[in-house]
């Protein structure tokens, strides 16, 4: 029984089954339908912890597609990708890579962080996010037509990749990009509030906190405070944790090393509590 | 040269920053004579001029100055208000505006309350007391105060933070004129010569008014901005005389938070070839340095032996026992040694000081540098990995003078190392718009990992800066700028007060300080192991 389950449907572990909590903050799932009505590869840019994640998962549920997230890394191989040989007691039986699942039975397949992967590794997406919209498995010699429903998603930040990791223009070219930053006041209130289960006015102290840390941006931080350590702060906040501490924790230490901009990061944490 | 105050902690500029969203520029007040009214400190739309105190007192005075940035109209035309009605005035739009800023940040009440309670004068009914009881009144509930003109003072601010709001400048501004008269009727001595706002942690209040021409002096304190300055023609004549290319880089200004478009021009001047007499002092003999142990790198595939299998390899090998053949018996994987190639290149501060000597037989810093970039040259050389060796000097930004002297892909042969002993000691230290070229020069090279690695005697200066921060400011944004690119920037600073500077430029973690010359060739190679670690 389970077996035919698994067979009318490969990618069952991939669906999408609660909806994920997403707050739109501009008109970013109209432009993504539009997207994926016509099977356009996306490009999610964004700082760390500003939603990209989330927004995937969001649309994989709202179009009801199975979504396949590959976080990339510098020992990725393309096999890691599409698949590779392995042995069982019959021989050798080829196992798809989460790619090739993807593009065989229609999934979103979403790369997360795609310039962390060596720039020869992304290069098999090549095919797919043109009009061939085919991944050739060299290794298996099969060439797999992309199922209807299949969509390359990558998603990067822009903001501390270095120039040596960027993406090749002929990678770039090939999506359509939506560019992702904070949400606005409000609305990230309104997250902190829903996500770390607190009251809305400690969430808008909180983000009061993580707008003031993204003007220290040019001045030594890498990045101010991403809404997902507010969400973490208010967490522990609301788990009894002092307010200050939590802060300390989850954004103080967790943002920098260097001392003055820690002793500076303390006193405006200091300062939001009463 | 008289020694300077010392700077405030860059802490509180970021503080102030975060406070206020602006970036201003912080400078320590110099100390008053007794006799003076105690010093405040001083705001400006781009500066805040703080007297030396203890780091409450100065947090707070920076988050009151944010209020002002934030809430206060400020240079109020204050020819119609007398002195007294002005520091009255002030009192109450000290009072609305920090109200203002701690409905925001709430934990600013007990900063600033700790600085009132340590200033007021219960009894006291000298105008300076007044107003100490005044400020405490309005914001502390708490504080029993039985005068007549408090009690006044605080009903009235506090209906008209009913029925006005805190936002209404012009109804606080009324009510402190009626405040103000009853001084006046009271007969209250005011001396504004010898008036400073009781609460230590409060400025001066010049931000708000525009005194006209008069006082304009008092009021802002301040050297002028740079000025413009056109390049000389004779100067920029002299350098084109081997100038190979020339480049236009802009600069940071911290005090307006701006980059200025081309504001600096770079020329790269041909080495000079002739060897110098004090090439023989270069033979003393310095420490070699050492080999670099090997680094974590990526993973090495198909190993005899290793931590894990290589999962390809291994199916390989089973399907080929499988077949009866012979399985290569290469099935692991292990981290390998670094062998992602690594360009570095080593700017040289070639400025006038590096020109001197402690002693006559003593080398200069130029010499060490010099002797110690050689040997850093050809041990990466001789490592396989490439390097480059760059120098510079500035007169004014109209001409950074920059000269390549090994290049990436050259050999390291008599004639390089007759261009690196032939540079002279010239001209200042334009630290930002070198390090801007050099990011520029390194983003050709073809190598996945690049890095800069500066030499340099002292900060960062030029005789057309006044302002000893302007260019540390700036050479701190090229470097975060080449960072962005991909190019970490490490310093190793000979001069043993260097680190303060050096850490506002390259970051914590990313600098040495070499206290003397002798212990710059050790310093260079601990750098040159990080930026290979990386």
């Amino acid at each position: 029984m389970q077996r035919d389950l698994d067979d009318a449907d490969p990618l069952a572990d991939y669906r999408v089954r609660m909806p994920p909590y997403y707050r739109p903050a501009a008109r970013e799932v109209s432009l993504y339908e539009h997207a994926y009505a016509h099977r356009l590869p996306l490009m999610l840019k964004g700082p760390t912890g500003c939603g990209k994640t989330r927004f995937v998962e969001y649309m994989a549920w709202k179009l009801q597609r199975p979504l396949v997230t590959l976080a990339c890394n510098e020992d990725m191989s393309a096999s890691d990708l599409v698949g590779r040989w392995l042995l069982d007691e019959r021989g050798t039986t080829w196992h798809d890579g989460p790619l090739t699942l993807a593009v065989r039975h229609g999934g979103i397949c979403y790369l997360d962080e795609v310039v962390e992967a060596r720039q020869d590794t992304t290069v098999v997406i090549h095919p797919l996010t043109d009009a061939r919209r085919m991944l050739p498995l060299d290794r298996k010699g099969e060439i797999v037509q992309a199922h209807p429903d299949f969509q390359l998603v990558v998603s990067y930040n822009p903001g501390y990749q270095s120039r040596a990791k960027d993406m090749k223009p002929s990678t770039r070219q090939r999506f359509a990009a939506l560019e992702f930053d904070y949400p606005p006041e409000g609305v990230e209130t309104e997250i902190v509030a829903h996500e770390a289960g607190v009251t809305p006015e400690l969430a808008a102290r909180l983000v009061g906190i993580a707008r003031r840390t993204r003007a220290l941006r040019e001045r030594g931080l890498d990045e101010g405070a991403s809404t997902r350590m507010l969400v973490y702060a208010g967490t522990l906040i609301r788990d009894g944790v002092d307010p200050r501490d939590s802060c300390d924790m989850t954004m103080t230490r967790a943002l920098t090393d260097d001392p003055d901009m820690a002793a500076a990061l303390r006193d405006l944490v200091d300062a939001s509590f009463a | 040269m008289p020694a300077l105050p010392e700077a405030p902690q860059p802490a509180l500029a970021l503080l102030l920053q975060a406070f206020s969203g602006r970036a201003l520029q912080l400078q320590t007040l110099p100390t008053t004579p007794p006799d003076a009214p105690p010093a405040r400190a001083i705001l400006t739309p781009s500066h805040l001029l703080l007297p030396a105190g203890d780091w409450t007192n100065q947090r707070a005075t920076a988050a009151h100055a944010a209020a002002h940035l934030l809430h206060s109209p400020a240079a109020q035309a204050s020819a119609t208000l007398k002195p007294l009605a002005q520091a009255v005035v002030a009192a109450v739009e000290d009072a609305r505006v920090e109200q203002l800023l701690m409905r925001q940040l709430p934990g600013l009440r007990s900063w600033f309350l700790a600085g009132l309670r340590a200033s007021v004068q219960p009894q006291g009914l000298s105008f300076t007391a007044l107003v100490s009881r005044l400020s405490l009144a309005l914001h502390d509930e708490s504080y029993a105060d039985g005068n007549a003109w408090v009690y006044k003072a605080r009903t009235l601010f506090a209906t008209a933070r009913a029925q006005q709001g805190l936002a209404d400048y012009a109804a606080f501004r009324r009510l402190a004129t009626l405040l103000a008269n009853d001084l006046g009727q009271m007969r209250v001595r005011f001396e504004p010569q010898q008036y400073a706002a009781p609460a230590s942690y409060r400025d001066d209040n010049s931000y708000l008014w525009d005194h006209g021409v008069a006082n304009d002096g008092q009021a802002q304190p301040l050297q002028a901005p740079l000025q413009e300055q056109q390049p000389a023609s004779g100067a920029a004549a002299q350098a084109i005389e081997s100038v190979l290319c020339v480049h236009h880089y802009p600069e940071w200004d911290a005090r307006s938070a701006v980059l200025r478009p081309d504001w600096c021009t770079l020329y790269e001047l041909r080495p000079l070839l002739k060897a110098q007499a004090s090439a023989s002092r270069m033979q003393r003999p310095l420490p070699p340095l050492q080999r670099q142990r090997a680094q974590h790198g990526r993973r090495l595939r198909r190993q005899w032996e290793g931590e894990t299998l290589d999962l390809d390899a291994a199916i390989e090998a089973a399907v080929e026992r499988r077949v009866q053949g012979t399985p290569l018996g290469r099935i692991f994987q292990r981290p390998g040694p670094q062998i992602q190639a690594l360009s570095l290149l080593v700017l040289l501060d070639c400025s006038l000081s590096t020109g001197m000597r402690a002693s006559e037989h003593a080398p200069s810093l130029l010499e060490v540098e010099q002797a110690a970039a050689l040997l850093l040259a050809r041990a990466v050389q001789a490592s396989g990995q490439r390097i480059a060796l760059h120098a510079f000097c500035s007169d004014t930004r109209a001409q950074v003078r920059y000269h390549r002297l090994l290049d990436f892909g050259q050999p390291l042969d008599a004639q390089a190392e007759d261009r690196l002993r032939a540079l002279q000691p010239a001209y200042s230290t334009r630290l930002g718009t070198a390090l801007r070229h050099a990011t520029a020069l390194l983003a050709d090279e073809p190598a996945e990992r690049r890095a800069l690695l500066v030499l340099t005697d002292g900060e960062p200066s030029d005789v057309d800066v006044h302002d000893r921060r302007y260019l540390i400011d700036d050479a701190r944004v090229a470097v975060q700028e080449a960072a962005r690119q991909g190019v970490p920037v490490c310093g190793l600073a000979v001069d043993a007060g260097s680190t303060d500077y050096a850490r506002r430029i390259f970051g914590s973690g990313n600098f040495r300080v070499a206290e003397a010359p002798a212990q710059l060739p050790r310093q260079l190679t601990a750098l040159h192991a990080r930026l290979t670690g990386i």
